[in-house]
């Protein structure tokens, strides 16, 4: 992932730009389905960025820190130059010290690489804080950008600043290079060496072949050889110069090719290398990070999980209010009616019931239930003064009853409905279902209808 | 009905009234919107529930009114029948045509419109009820529709005439299965799903996936649960409350505001979570009334609370001790055991200290600020040791029963406490990594990698705790 992906994704995230729905619908592509999770971050980041305002936040980021470092690069250039010609400032009589200048120009910078490294290392594993993350609050358009509170991942930062500060040291050691290379073809330097320390020729030498192993082969001629050594070793007493060194003069000036090639090996080339893998690496974090970012592990639930919805999509209809009468409520059943009627029953469950509820009677008749409408119109044509009516309690009055009941109350006198209960209750409705047979029958206002219950 | 596209399955739900057809619908649709009423023909229209996946619909329920004229019903139909029984849906779609803007008729037409447009025949009988010839004309009815067809036994009371029903529906349906829409039951549920696949060869294939799906839902429930209640616990545990400071030293009046105030802001957090948990298993219209009010009534600083949910001072104490001792192992662990494991040793013992001490402290009113002149009192974040554990157990419970809850229920949701509830989730293992992650929340720092341990811990709970 890119920097400016990156600084996208969390404006982008922070935004809430689209809907869980929009997601879905990005997600089922089937490109985007073939993409790794953090390439979906990226893809979708990418088709969604032309929602952020302009200029992008991220764009001017991204060039500010582009104008820094090549600000930072062409200082660390004119420093590597000026580093290379107090170096190599020869003034005709002293010798320019091989050492001193490889301690300059070769070690210093390998043990700054070496320090990069092992902070690479304490970076990834403790996540340092060296309070870059709060670069961006410093920012000149900051102020342009109100209300844009991004969380700033610290390791991006410090990773991205190691970043920069391997091109600005490689500005540095090719600034150096660069010099020695002018240096060479517009003056004549004689290179020597010398040390207080006691090093023989054959020590130093042997040191000079081991790092001249990478190049040894391909380019044997910038390999100090061991005369060259020998020959241009100088000692504090110097001011005259031995004779053997004069004698050997023209040679002096061979050291260069041997400074210009570990310099471009082991400075120039490992940084370069350097450089290569933190930008790999960078964007590693930027990737891991991306999925740290408030927002993107639901981003990425939502892109690649279906939407499954069962519930209805329309609102219920509300029932309309019924109007409630008041009606007769029959504390018990007479010893008697005219007539009694079995709702949804068949003749022997309403024989056994007027047996068990030793309510007299001379006509029986059953209605509703499997016979036909023809049939009821016919009993309810019979039905004349007080007209018992037992019904299921169980089974909620429907229309069918209501149209009976109707019908009943035209011809007959009195009506009373006694819901009862099945065989196991003995008979006994309860409470809940003599409740749903009044409420229902309150809808109809008769003087002559009674309820039992 | 334009024949050359395929529609997707639909099912209508058709009975008498009053056999609980809508609490059917909820249980099958996780739809705790449907009007579940004790009042015959509460349902005058019928109502839509699409099972879709992103927008596309896999299969339809449609929870209709029930029959109230069958018998007239019937009778139109075989005054009208002067043709063969191939043709016999003709007359019912001639009944419809006829019928379609008679308001005596709504119900019928309401019900049977759905079918005649190809709806499968879901029935619907109470099975703890006796069976009664009146049931004949309605299923007479629709074995003239000529529709694929079922019928569920539904158990409303606890008598049981089921072996009478199976009997009688035998003779008009060729399947005949038994559901209990109250109790939220994932394989009866899987069960009546492939029982409804079987009706047509054309709709196995959509119904069965969403067989799948169904899981894929839960889970997602599940996982937004343990995200809901990981933000809880991450949130109360940081919660800080501040006030200006008026009068120096402050006020034991203005300490107590303070306190409550922080506490009412506990209580607000974790009664936002539950709403937020209750719209994730689509029971936003759970009734609450005092039986789970009660369970809000429960303090969450009383030690009743800390029994039941909480931790026991001694299992504070172990749990202190061993989390611990796992710090201190880890500095014996870099100096490759030269430290004579003494780290380890330190490390359990300023844990157990620390959670000995912890387990009545709240959190303390500080006064802050005074350099810089304004002066302002301050309470925690919170320092008690067992109160995680408090709200953990309390928001698992509430989930639970939540996750568990049949959408056909419309009684109130007793939220009794047990204190056998704690051993069903909470191990040895799963105590030492809450800790440590309350102990970061506490501190307020960000750790999104730990915070997602912890939704992984809450997620494997709820799992378990649903699964049974």
């Amino acid at each position: 992932m890119k920097f400016t992906s990156y600084l996208n994704l969390q404006q982008l995230l922070k935004h809430k730009i689209d809907s869980k729905e929009q997601r879905r619908t990005f997600g089922l592509d089937d490109k985007i389905q073939k993409l790794s999770p953090t390439q979906q971050l990226e893809a979708w980041e990418q088709s969604h960025k032309a929602k952020l305002p302009t200029p992008r936040f991220a764009e001017q980021v991204t060039l500010y820190l582009s104008g820094l470092t090549r600000l930072s690069l062409g200082i660390s250039f004119v420093l590597g130059i000026f580093s290379g010609l107090a170096l190599l400032n020869y003034n005709g009589t002293s010798p320019v010290n091989v050492i001193y200048f490889m301690m300059v120009a070769l070690f210093f910078p390998l043990l700054s690489l070496l320090v990069t490294l092992v902070s690479l290392f304490k970076v990834k594993q403790k996540k340092q804080h060296y309070g870059l993350e709060k670069l961006l609050d410093y920012l000149p358009f900051k102020r342009e950008h109100k209300g844009l509170e991004l969380t700033l991942d610290s390791l991006v930062y410090n990773w991205l600043f190691m970043q920069r500060a391997q091109l600005a040291s490689l500005l540095f050691a090719l600034g150096v290079l660069c010099t020695l290379l002018l240096t060479v073809v517009t003056q004549d330097i004689a290179f020597a060496w010398s040390t207080t320390l006691k090093i023989s020729p054959e020590m130093f030498h042997s040191f000079l072949e081991l790092l001249s192993s990478p190049w040894k082969t391909w380019m044997p001629s910038a390999v100090p050889s061991y005369e060259l050594v020998e020959q241009s070793q100088y000692f504090r007493l110097g001011g005259k110069l031995e004779e053997q060194m004069l004698n050997h003069a023209s040679q002096l000036g061979e050291w260069w090719k041997f400074l210009a090639m570990s310099t471009l090996v082991y400075v120039v080339g490992l940084r370069v290398l350097l450089y290569f893998l933190l930008t790999y690496q960078f964007t590693t974090i930027l990737d891991k990070s991306a999925h740290k970012l408030a927002g993107a592990k639901e981003l990425l639930a939502q892109i690649n999980e279906p939407i499954i919805h069962t519930q209805a999509v329309e609102h219920e209809v509300a029932m309309a209010p019924t109007p409630a009468h008041k009606i007769h409520q029959a504390k018990a059943l007479e010893e008697g009616y005219d007539v009694i009627h079995g709702w949804d029953m068949d003749k022997e469950n309403l024989a056994l019931l007027v047996d068990v509820m030793q309510v007299k009677s001379q006509s029986r008749y059953t209605l509703g239930g499997s016979h036909t409408l023809a049939q009821d119109s016919h009993t309810i044509a019979l039905a004349k003064g007080s007209v018992l009516v037992y019904v299921k309690a169980w089974e909620p009055p429907t229309m069918d009853f209501m149209d009976y009941l109707e019908a009943l109350l035209a011809v007959a006198t009195r009506v009373t409905i006694s819901p009862i209960g099945t065989q196991t209750q003995a008979y006994e409705a309860k409470e809940k279902e003599r409740a749903i047979w009044h409420k229902k029958l309150s809808s109809i206002e008769d003087e002559k209808l009674w309820i039992k219950g | 009905m334009d024949k050359g596209v395929k529609m997707h399955p639909k099912f209508a739900v058709v009975g008498h009234p009053n056999k609980g057809k809508s609490s059917i619908v909820s249980a099958l649709a996780l739809d705790d919107t449907v009007k579940v009423s004790d009042v015959p023909g509460t349902t005058t229209k019928r109502r839509s529930f699409p099972l879709s996946v992103d927008g596309k619909i896999l299969y339809e329920l449609l929870d209709t009114p029930g029959f109230q004229r069958s018998r007239h019903v019937l009778a139109w139909l075989e005054a009208h029948n002067d043709v063969s029984a191939d043709k016999r849906h003709t007359v019912v779609e001639a009944f419809i045509q006829t019928h379609k803007d008679d308001p005596k008729f709504n119900d019928e037409i309401e019900l049977l419109t759905p079918i005649m447009e190809g709806a499968g025949i879901i029935y619907v009988v109470d099975g703890s009820k006796p069976y009664g010839k009146e049931y004949e004309a309605q299923m007479e009815i629709l074995r003239w529709t000529g529709q694929p067809s079922m019928a569920l036994i539904n158990h409303i009371d606890e008598e049981d005439y089921s072996a009478e029903w199976k009997r009688a529906l035998g003779h008009y349906f060729k399947m005949v299965r038994t559901f209990n829409p109250m109790l939220r039951d994932k394989a009866e549920h899987i069960r009546i799903l492939e029982s409804m696949a079987q009706l047509n060869e054309e709709w196995t294939d959509a119904v069965k996936s969403s067989i799948g799906l169904l899981e894929t839902y839960q889970e997602q429930m599940v996982k937004k649960s343990a995200n809901s209640i990981a933000t809880l616990l991450a949130d109360a545990l940081s919660l800080i409350e501040k006030q200006p400071l008026s009068s120096t030293p402050p006020q034991e009046e203005a300490k107590t505001a303070l306190a409550e105030s922080y506490k009412t802001h506990l209580r607000q957090q974790e009664s936002k979570n539950q709403q937020k948990i209750e719209r994730i298993w689509n029971h936003s219209h759970v009734e609450k009334e005092q039986a789970l009010l009660a369970f809000d009534a429960v303090d969450l600083f009383s030690k009743d609370a800390a029994y039941v949910f909480g931790l026991t001072r001694k299992e504070l104490l172990v749990t202190g001790v061993t989390s611990g001792a796992v710090t201190g192992a880890g500095f014996d662990l870099l100096f490759a055991g030269h430290t004579l494991l003494l780290g380890g040793a330190i490390g359990a013992v300023v844990g157990g200290v620390g959670a000995y001490l912890g387990f009545e402290e709240l959190s303390e009113v500080k006064v802050l600020g005074q350099k810089l002149g304004k002066r302002y009192m301050q309470i925690g974040p919170m320092k008690n040791r067992n109160f995680p554990y408090i709200l953990l157990g309390r928001a698992l419970y509430h989930a639970y029963h939540i996750a568990t809850r049949s959408h056909a229920v419309r009684s109130v949701e007793e939220l009794t406490m047990d204190t056998s509830f704690k051993t069903r989730w909470l191990t040895e293992q799963r105590a030492k990594v809450l800790e440590k992650c309350h102990k970061k929340f506490r501190s307020k720092e960000e750790n999104k990698a730990l915070f997602e341990v912890y939704e992984t811990v809450i997620e494997e709970i709820l799992t378990e705790l649903i699964a049974g």
